[in-house]
């Protein structure tokens, strides 16, 4: 027990550090925005995305003064367009919702490209106001919206993925992703009945979203102790209110991306959108489509909230399937589509192109131009970016048309950076009765260690013997100092273990248990049994140190940074880390068997059961010998007497 | 159910079986031996027919044309394999990396209980290299798998290159639902236990070998390549595996319909088919093809590197090309074809191979024969065994001899029947008590 306080102590001080550093450093967080002023109202519609919002940051000088204040820089910041847009906003009164698309593409060092599409709404509304129904949607999806009203969601995120993230190729990405369908909701502190709400509210996203979210239920879905935080603003993090629900099963199509393009303002009409055709956008090695929802503030007070809608979906084109000699990537090799517009209701409409590794312009060559370049840090590591501001029609050129042409110069690919942190999953052993899960995670950092936090779920038919749990790093025994269990129920909640790990610097950090499967009932297998089960992926999460940390502060020129993504001059972030999911097979009878079960069981039961029958109800008797005439005609008259027979 | 309650018929059996014990023997020794000699008997046996739906027809459009040039990065792994005197290791992983593969090594060492037939040795050190092209958009779960032995000598080149063609081939499609691990295995079947033991982190035969860094989820089914030579004759297909394991007979039909389909002659046991199953020398040849085969799985070893893989539950076959006098050649290319459209098929499959027969006799490629139909050849072989028995404990069995009591009681008539009677109710009241 002593041990157990002493973790639990450690874990509180863990906490603090996640909490603080999800809050400071992730993506998305928004906790306090400056917008009243014009400034900050310019500067809101020039980032993308997530923004970053540390509280504790002074509202700064307009960066578009300090670049033009030095005209021989040659980082023009997009920050210059911003006097127009200010002009404009005081002129009129600004909406209370606003909408902003982007698409960042990031050459792969393997030859392969990443696109990432990202579309934010903006909506200072009240959901919950009392007494007062939100009827009247302008840019924000109703269907959304009235989900939120109906089932006081505080914060939604779901993702759609189809394909694996190759870490080790492609690096980070900018949000991960698990294969499959992942869903992951905060409900408001005023629901009672959260495991109702969530069941409705699965059916109801099954709908929305053309997907088999309807087959979440109790044996899939668990209440992380300690893993998730919310994203958006407030700070209540009681985690009877948190549900999370992950089908690796879930395959990802068409029908999934259509309802998902329907939730845009501008549809697949115009804007960035119209690159989104089925029929390229699955011929690729990855795709993965997400919501998410969540209440960020207003203003710099953080009085009133307003709700953030942002749907993103990354795709990853492979060089080697798209049926070309040339390295050569554009935006109509890649979407059989160019560009010819922004959309018309969106304050901001981008494409960052990564030109980080391309200084010179020796690694690839970018066409048309631009000389509009912006700097921020993605990930921990600062990167450049040819930003193309498509509400500017000079954007388009002469023929009216956007085709971004990237062509490599050299032929063979470089090798990419390690990234950080990856994890990988096996199953070990053979044969049906036992088995034992393997989980890798590789931390490539030289000399610093990182506490990751674990989380598994396991489906209840693997039994996990949770004592032959073994952490090792480099052969030696790595004792977590938290580790969380709650034991799996037979049909009703699958395993959950949650764990604080400190991987040393440059190690592979080795999680197995061990488990039995347990046999079905014969109505519990799926239609394709033999194909085998599906667990989950398991989770890191983590805070890294940037490689900039140690020199950013000397280094960094803050005002030039465009928020593409996060943009911060932390030294630390956030990242999760996800591994393949596993496929199972567990011992399973020969569904064609049953005539040979019936035809053997009724011949079992006929030999045995009926001889058994036979001997119970037959009286035994003694067989008397037929008596000779002489004697018969003797016990005749004997009988006529009276007297005992012979 | 005369026989368990009829004492009178059931001491006539007995007599029967005790006194014709030996001619009886003699029949059901014969009985069994014609059985089996019969199954051979192209009437008397079942065309090989594909369960798996999902692999239903071998409509498949083979567009692999680079034999030529697999045969020649052949030439040029087999000059690399001289100068490295062993595996070209970094030679391949080069080959791979540039066909866009993810490329990782596995080394192992296992000392020999007696000294290595070529070099005589006791510790074999050699390493696996193997390439995984993962599927577009999959998830990692699932995983084929084709294998090539880097085999000491002048051998395998062939495959190796055909092998490294194929990847280069498969990497430009888009189709791939399962992940392809390509994989060149030193020292034969030790390096081929290495690799799986080292995938599936188990070590059941003593030796020592690296981690794997790289995996593909479940393997469903493996192919193991052997060719020596340009061109070949036909195709022998191995199944014989470890301890007589066999692969889903389902395997085998999908080789046979794409040999069909390509053109290429195939054989099993290295016999080719016949036609003239109504003369001697056609049927000769069916018993030996099928004899062979139950001789192979007697010895227990594993005829080719596929033989491992059926211990971790992965279908698994070796194929291997021949080259012999014969006029018709086949080349590089339409192996590849073949192979291209078998693993096509597999790549369709749903579920693992389980729809068709685990236990099965070859006569032929189209012809088999299930368990079901060589089971009762050995029950009549084993029936001589129970009625030796029999004979032996005095012409009664112990379930004979039981009853024969029950004839003795005429003896003392009326106390048995009323015995009995006694232990009828009571039986019965027992029964209805436990509820039946």
């Amino acid at each position: 027990m002593a041990a157990y306080k002493h973790s639990a102590v450690l874990l509180l001080c863990c906490f603090a550090l996640v909490s603080d550093r999800t809050l400071a450093s992730k993506p998305d967080q928004n906790r306090a925005e400056p917008e009243p002023g014009p400034e900050s109202h310019a500067r809101k519609s020039d980032a993308i995305s997530p923004r970053e919002d540390d509280s504790n940051r002074e509202p700064e000088p307009e960066p578009a003064g300090s670049v033009q204040e030095d005209p021989g820089s040659r980082w023009q910041a997009t920050e210059a367009l911003d006097p127009a847009e200010e002009a404009a906003g005081t002129r009129r009164r600004a909406p209370n919702d606003q909408f902003q698309e982007e698409l960042v593409i990031r050459p792969l060092s393997s030859g392969d490209i990443y696109s990432s599409f990202q579309f934010r709404t903006r909506w200072d509304t009240d959901f919950f106001k009392p007494g007062r129904k939100v009827a009247n949607y302008r840019l924000f999806p109703k269907s959304l919206g009235q989900v939120i009203t109906k089932f006081s969601v505080r914060e939604l995120h779901v993702s759609f993925t189809q394909g694996f993230w190759r870490t080790m190729q492609w690096g980070p990405p900018f949000l991960s992703a698990p294969p499959g369908a992942e869903l992951w909701v905060w409900f408001q502190d005023t629901v009672t009945d959260v495991d109702g709400a969530w069941k409705e509210l699965t059916n109801v996203l099954s709908g929305i979203f053309c997907a088999s979210l309807n087959f979440i239920d109790s044996t899939n879905t668990v209440q992380p102790s300690a893993s998730f935080k919310p994203l958006g603003v407030g700070n209540v993090t009681n985690q009877k209110f948190l549900r999370y629900a992950v089908l690796p099963r879930e395959i990802v199509c068409t029908e999934n991306l259509t309802p998902w393009k329907k939730l845009l303002p501008c549809g697949s009409k115009t804007g960035l959108a119209v690159l989104l055709k089925s029929e390229k956008l699955f011929h690729s090695s990855f795709h993965s489509q997400a919501v998410h929802i969540r209440p960020v503030c207003q203003n710099w007070e953080c009085k009133s909230t307003s709700w953030e809608l942002r749907q993103t979906l990354n795709v990853v084109f492979d060089l080697h399937t798209s049926g070309q000699s040339k390295r050569e990537w554009s935006l109509f090799k890649m979407f059989s589509r160019t560009l010819t517009e922004a959309c018309p209701l969106a304050s901001s409409s981008k494409i960052y192109v990564d030109v980080t590794d391309n200084s010179q312009g020796a690694l690839f060559e970018l066409s048309p131009s631009t000389p509009s370049l912006s700097q921020a840090v993605v990930l921990g590591d600062r990167r450049t970016y040819s930003v193309y501001d498509l509400v500017n029609p000079d954007a388009f050129g002469a023929q009216r048309s956007l085709n971004i042409l990237l062509r490599w110069r050299t032929a063979d690919s470089a090798d990419a950076l390690r990234p950080l942190l990856h994890g990988e999953r096996y199953v070990a052993g053979y044969g049906l009765q036992t088995g034992e899960i393997h989980t890798l995670i590789y931390n490539n950092h030289p000399y610093r260690a990182f506490p990751v936090l674990l989380l598994d779920t396991v489906p209840w038919y693997l039994r996990l013997y949770i004592h032959t749990l073994s952490v090792t790093s480099r052969a030696r025994d790595n004792k977590p100092s938290y580790i969380h269990y709650q034991p799996s129920k037979d049909r009703l909640r699958p395993h959950l273990l949650e764990m604080l790990l400190q991987l040393p610097p440059n190690s592979v950090t080795e999680v197995t248990v061990q488990f039995e499967r347990a046999l079905l009932k014969w109505t519990e297998y799926t239609p394709d049994p033999n194909h085998g089960f599906y667990v989950g992926h398991s989770m890191g999460v983590s805070i890294l140190y940037s490689i900039l940390g140690s020199w950013s502060s000397v280094a960094m020129d803050t005002n030039v940074c465009v928020s593409v993504f996060p943009c911060k001059e932390e030294s630390t972030y956030f990242v999760r880390v996800y591994t393949e999911p596993l496929l199972v097979n567990l011992p399973t009878p020969d569904f064609s068997m049953p005539y040979n079960v019936i035809c053997l069981t009724c011949t079992v039961v006929a030999v045995g059961y009926g001889s058994l029958y036979n001997l119970l109800t037959r009286t035994f008797q003694v067989d008397e010998p037929s008596p000779s005439l002489a004697k018969r005609l003797a016990n005749i008259i004997r009988r006529m007497r009276g007297v005992p027979l012979l | 159910m005369g026989l368990l309650s009829d004492p009178n018929r059931r001491r006539a059996l007995t007599n029967l079986l005790t006194r014709l014990n030996t001619p009886l023997c003699v029949v059901c020794y014969l009985a069994g031996v014609a059985w089996f000699m019969g199954l051979a008997f192209e009437p008397f046996t079942l065309r090989t027919y594909m369960s798996e739906n999902a692999m239903g027809s071998t409509m498949v459009e083979e567009k692999f044309g680079s034999g030529e040039r697999a045969l020649a990065t052949g030439r040029e792994f087999a000059a690399h394999k001289k100068k490295a005197d062993g595996m070209p290791v970094e030679w391949l992983v080069k080959a791979m990396q540039s066909k866009g593969l993810e490329v990782f090594t596995q080394s192992f060492s296992r000392t020999l209980p007696f000294p290595d037939e070529n070099k005589e040795r006791y510790m074999v050190r050699g390493t696996n290299v193997y390439g995984i092209l993962r599927a577009p958009r999959g998830p990692r779960t699932e995983a084929l798998v084709l294998s090539a032995p880097c085999s000491p000598g002048n051998s395998n080149n062939q495959a190796v290159g055909l092998l490294l063609g194929l990847a280069q081939y498969f990497r430009g499609q888009i189709y791939w639902a399962k992940d392809i691990i390509f994989l060149v295995n030193e020292h034969d079947l030790i390096g081929m236990q290495a690799w799986l033991e080292g995938y599936h982190h188990t070590n059941t035969t003593g030796m020592s070998w690296t981690p794997l860094h790289g995996r593909a989820g479940s393997i469903q089914s493996a192919l193991s390549l052997e060719l020596s030579s340009d061109v070949i004759t036909s195709l022998d297909l191995v199944l014989e595996g470890l301890n007589g394991q066999l692969p889903n007979l389902d395997l085998a039909n999908l080789f046979y319909a794409f040999c069909q389909k390509i053109g290429v002659l195939c054989t099993i046991q290295g016999k080719l088919q016949r036609n003239d199953w109504d003369s001697t020398s056609g049927y000769n040849n069916a018993v030996q093809t099928m004899l062979l085969m139950v001789l192979k799985q007697a010895s227990g070893r594993s005829w080719g590197d596929h033989g491992l893989f059926l211990r971790y539950h992965i279908e698994a076959a070796t194929i291997r090309g021949v080259n012999s006098f014969r006029q018709y050649k086949t080349d590089a290319t339409t192996v590849g074809k073949l192979l291209e459209g078998m693993y096509r098929k597999l790549n369709n499959l749903l579920e693992r191979l389980h729809q068709s027969y685990f236990f099965y006799l070859l006569p032929s490629l189209s012809r088999f024969v299930s368990i079901g139909y060589y089971m009762p050849a050995f029950g009549l072989l084993a029936l001589i065994l129970l009625l030796r028995v029999s004979a032996n404990t005095g012409g009664s069995l112990g379930l004979v001899g039981r009853w024969r009591l029950s004839a003795d009681l005429h003896k003392s008539k009326c106390k048995a029947a009323d015995f009995l009677n006694a232990q009828r109710i009571q039986l019965t009241q027992a029964f209805w008590a436990n509820g039946i």
